[in-house]
């Protein structure tokens, strides 16, 4: 087909007719006639391609319709002026889509000679718009960075890359206008200290090198030297040919300084941690990642072995819990400064008291815990010994009062208060003299200052006065307090109110004063009037040992003499009996010794002499096992003599008493027995009251119910104890027992 | 058979009993009393004022503690500084008391004078022992 080459060639050919019509029904571009009312007359197949409308869609509506509002004013402005001035005007708008957005559109315009008809073509401009609005904000972000960009590239390619742009951080880092650096070749910057062997290599590569990094000694247009970190890219062109360069330059000298600064700082920070004495450590949630060294020993630890291990393995079960929300507290963002005491495991699992401060940190750009622990096991020790010693102090009934070297006071303890009514307060900077009366001698007072001068306790009496006047006893212990040093630190007095025990011991002093006087007086008595006594009965018994009654005829007399006899007699072994008593009474006079049964035996029965006589006694002893033992001579004779009279006195009328007496050693425990056939007794109904004082079981006339009562004394004189088996008609056997 | 034997003791019963004792056992030819330590001092002196053979110094002395004027002690006392060495039988002192105090027989028993100790009354016992121990110091 033979191209159209002008208007008139047109009109004169009707197979150019059917060719323009075939241009207008498949051009690319938008083609319209708009009318004078701004109605589109004519709209190729374009419209719908690229807005959507149908032709008749498009039609219906004034052209103005479909402009984006923003764009309408600029575009009758167009149209004005083409009516006006006739010329074909090039304008861009925004057209409305079927699809309700808005489409770029970049128009030429030009009106008919007869001034109604406008003959518009529009290109689809919507990609090209965008493009240039992404080159837009490309441009800005670059201009808006602080690294110097520049771009250089070929003019010709025989000559060295020129510069075609930089951003306003490279006229600022070098110091050049733009004006001054566009068209310039890329050396510019360098200067004769700069080795520019790495970025020629770079360049000569001319291919498609990936992005290259590299430090380069720049110069500034006033000739000053600095190192810039250079990142240089290389731009491909649509046929992949590399053309052009971007390069990024940025001051290196800051950077390493501020990298050198950090550097500094985080080797101080290190060597403060390394050597600090208290422990340090970052916590990244779950797990210690730094640690130094003093935190790894505190535990038992190094700190490779930390970092294996988790979180929860360090801390007590208890105190974890309270662990774990204060390190997540701090990560998600919470600042406190705050410390707390908490209980850490060891290696080995015994637990360490750990005083912890934690801050927020940044570790490996991840927020992180940051702390130091102290250890305080001891001071957590001393502090719980120390609670426990105060609760003692304020709990104890004695009153405990605590004064400096020069005996001001600085501590008394409750109790003191409840003593003295001096309150803490009151008390705190006096001088316990406050308390002293006259009833304690100086003597007591130099005495304790002594003591304490040498270091030394001293415990002793006062006699105080409480607040009220009123004068109290009170035992005192004063000890000098030293500290771990060995200075002598304080005083402190533990006084025990002892009044009421002086007045009772006073009561009981005068008592036993009184007590005492009263029984000697009752002693001498007792002696005096058994003395006056036995006077006359012995001068009755020597009558009776005197009279001959065979000389007496008159049987009444006679009767009457042998009541007097009988009397006299039974008399005799009341006071005997009583006077035995009397003299046991006194065993503190009385000896331990060596003693033989068979001597003791003898001397008794020749006191008794006479009734065994009488009664025929038949009396059997044996003293193998135990000839005899340590005893008080005279009680056991008194105690034989007891037995074995009692034995006759009681032994069934007309029939042969029969008397053993056995003694045998088991380990330390001497046994005596004394075993009669005698009328026994109801042990039963005797009970104890066999060896009590003037008691009698038997209508016996010669009972007078002492004699058992001495033996028992004299056995429990002799730390002995004594036991009794008796029945009625059999006879009784005493058993005592001595602990030899 | 003992000569001279001195009684002491403040109650004449006792004496008089004791005298009769003596007699009935036949114990001595002779028999003084003294009613306190005084009167019995005094004895001792009048008696060694007099010529030898006239002489009535006790072979043995029977001798109360309780007494008036002066007790057994001070005679006691008296005796052993003054009249022991003087006494040629050595007379020894036997203590016949109804006392009951034990410390009166450890007091006793630091005595030298002193060999026995009886209770009242002075029985036949008590006197065929003493006649015995008297015996045999003779032979």
């Amino acid at each position: 087909m033979k191209n159209p080459s002008s208007i008139n060639d047109i009109k004169t050919s009707s197979l150019l007719t059917e060719q323009l019509l075939y241009w207008f029904e498949f051009s690319s571009d938008l083609l319209t006639l708009i009318d004078e009312k701004g109605y589109f007359t004519l709209v190729n197949p374009s419209f719908e391609r690229v807005l959507g409308w149908t032709p008749e869609e498009m039609t219906s509506k004034p052209y103005i319709y479909f402009v984006h509002p923003d764009d309408i004013e600029a575009t009758l402005h167009v149209n004005k002026n083409l009516i006006e001035g006739g010329n074909v005007v090039k304008f861009e708008n925004r057209y409305l889509r079927k699809d309700g957005q808005y489409h770029w559109l970049k128009w030429d315009a030009f009106i008919m000679p007869d001034k109604n008809t406008s003959v518009c073509v529009a290109k689809d401009y919507q990609k090209t718009r965008e493009t240039l609005e992404k080159l837009d904000m490309l441009k800005s972000a670059i201009e808006s960075t602080f690294e110097g960009i520049v771009i250089t590239g070929h003019i010709s390619y025989d000559e060295a890359p020129e510069i075609l742009f930089v951003n306003s951080a490279f006229e600022k880092l070098f110091g050049y206008t733009q004006e001054e650096l566009l068209g310039k070749p890329h050396t510019l910057f360098s200067g004769p200290e700069t080795d520019l062997t790495e970025l020629n290599k770079f360049l000569a590569k001319n291919n498609k090198t990936n992005a290259k990094q590299l430090e380069l000694l720049c110069y500034k247009k006033n000739g000053e030297k600095f190192w810039a970190r250079v990142s240089l890219s290389p731009i491909f062109d649509s046929h992949g040919k590399c053309a052009n360069w971007v390069s990024s330059y940025s001051d290196r000298t800051k950077e390493n300084k501020q990298i050198k600064l950090l550097e500094e700082s985080e080797q101080k920070f290190r060597s403060l941690a390394q050597d600090s004495i208290v422990g340090i450590h970052i916590i990244n949630r779950e797990k210690y990642v730094y640690v130094n060294n003093v935190f790894a020993r505190n535990l038992g630890y190094t700190p490779e072995e930390i970092y294996q291990l988790q979180l929860k393995d360090f801390f007590h079960p208890d105190d974890f819990p309270l662990v774990l929300s204060k390190v997540e507290n701090r990560l998600s963002g919470e600042i406190t400064n705050e410390h707390y005491d908490i209980r850490m495991l060891t290696k080995s699992g015994s637990i360490r008291w750990m005083e912890i401060f934690g801050s927020t940190t940044l570790y490996n750009d991840n927020p992180a815990v940051i702390g130091t622990t102290i250890d305080i096991t001891l001071k957590k020790e001393k502090d719980n010994q120390l609670r426990k010693l105060s609760r003692i102090i304020d709990q104890t009934e004695s009153s405990i009062l605590i004064t400096d070297l020069n005996g001001r006071i600085e501590y008394v303890n409750p109790a003191f208060t409840q003593l003295t009514g001096y309150t803490l307060a009151e008390a705190i900077g006096q001088n316990p003299r406050i308390l002293k009366t006259e009833k304690t001698g100086a003597s007591i007072h130099q005495e304790m200052w002594k003591e304490l001068g040498q270091n030394r306790s001293w415990k002793g009496v006062f006699c105080n006065k409480k607040k009220n006047g009123e004068e109290f006893w009170e035992q005192a212990v004063i000890s000098p307090v030293f500290n771990e040093n060995g200075i002598k630190l304080n005083y402190v007095a533990i006084n025990k109110d002892i009044t009421q025990r002086v007045k009772l011991e006073r009561e009981k002093e005068l008592l036993i004063e009184e007590l005492s006087t009263s029984l000697e007086e009752l002693k001498k008595f007792s002696y005096i009037t058994s003395h006056n006594f036995r006077a006359p009965v012995t001068n009755l018994l020597g009558i009776i040992d005197l009279l001959d009654t065979s000389l007496i005829a008159d049987p009444t007399t006679l009767t009457l003499i042998e009541g007097f006899k009988r009397s006299t007699l039974k008399l005799n072994e009341t006071l005997e009996d009583l006077i035995e008593t009397v003299v046991l009474r006194d065993h503190n006079k009385h000896i331990f010794e060596w003693i033989s049964f068979e001597n003791i035996l003898e001397k008794a029965c020749l006191n008794l002499n006479l009734s065994i006589q009488n009664s025929k006694t038949q009396m059997e002893a044996n003293f193998e096992h135990a000839r005899g033992g340590i005893f008080i001579g005279s009680f056991m004779e008194s105690i034989f003599q007891n037995f074995i009279a009692n034995s006759i006195k009681f032994a069934i009328p007309n029939q042969p008493l029969y008397i053993k007496i056995n003694s045998k050693l088991e380990g330390e425990t001497l046994t005596l027995t004394f075993e009669d056939n005698g009328l026994g007794m109801n042990l039963s109904k005797v009970k104890d009251k066999l060896f009590g004082l003037y008691q009698k079981f038997h209508k016996n006339d010669d009972s007078k119910g002492i004699g058992l009562y001495i033996v028992k004394s004299h056995v429990n004189a002799m730390r002995g104890v004594i036991s009794v088996k008796s029945e009625i008609n059999k006879g009784t056997t005493f058993t005592m027992k001595f602990k030899q | 058979m003992i000569k001279n034997v001195l009684l002491i003791d403040d109650d004449d019963v006792t004496l008089m009993i004791c005298r009769l004792r003596l007699k009935k056992s036949n114990f001595c030819e002779n028999v003084f009393t003294a009613l306190n330590g005084e009167e019995a001092v005094q004895f001792l002196e009048d008696q060694l004022l007099l010529p030898l053979d006239k002489q009535h110094l006790p072979d043995l002395i029977f001798l109360d503690l309780n007494m008036p004027v002066m007790d057994g002690w001070t005679f006691m006392d008296i005796y052993e500084s003054r009249f022991k060495i003087l006494m040629p039988t050595h007379a020894k002192i036997d203590i016949l008391s109804s006392t009951v105090d034990p410390m009166d027989h450890e007091r006793a028993k630091l005595y030298d004078s002193v060999r026995g100790f009886i209770s009242k009354p002075l029985t036949e016992i008590n006197l065929s022992e003493l006649k015995g121990i008297e015996t045999s110091k003779k032979t």
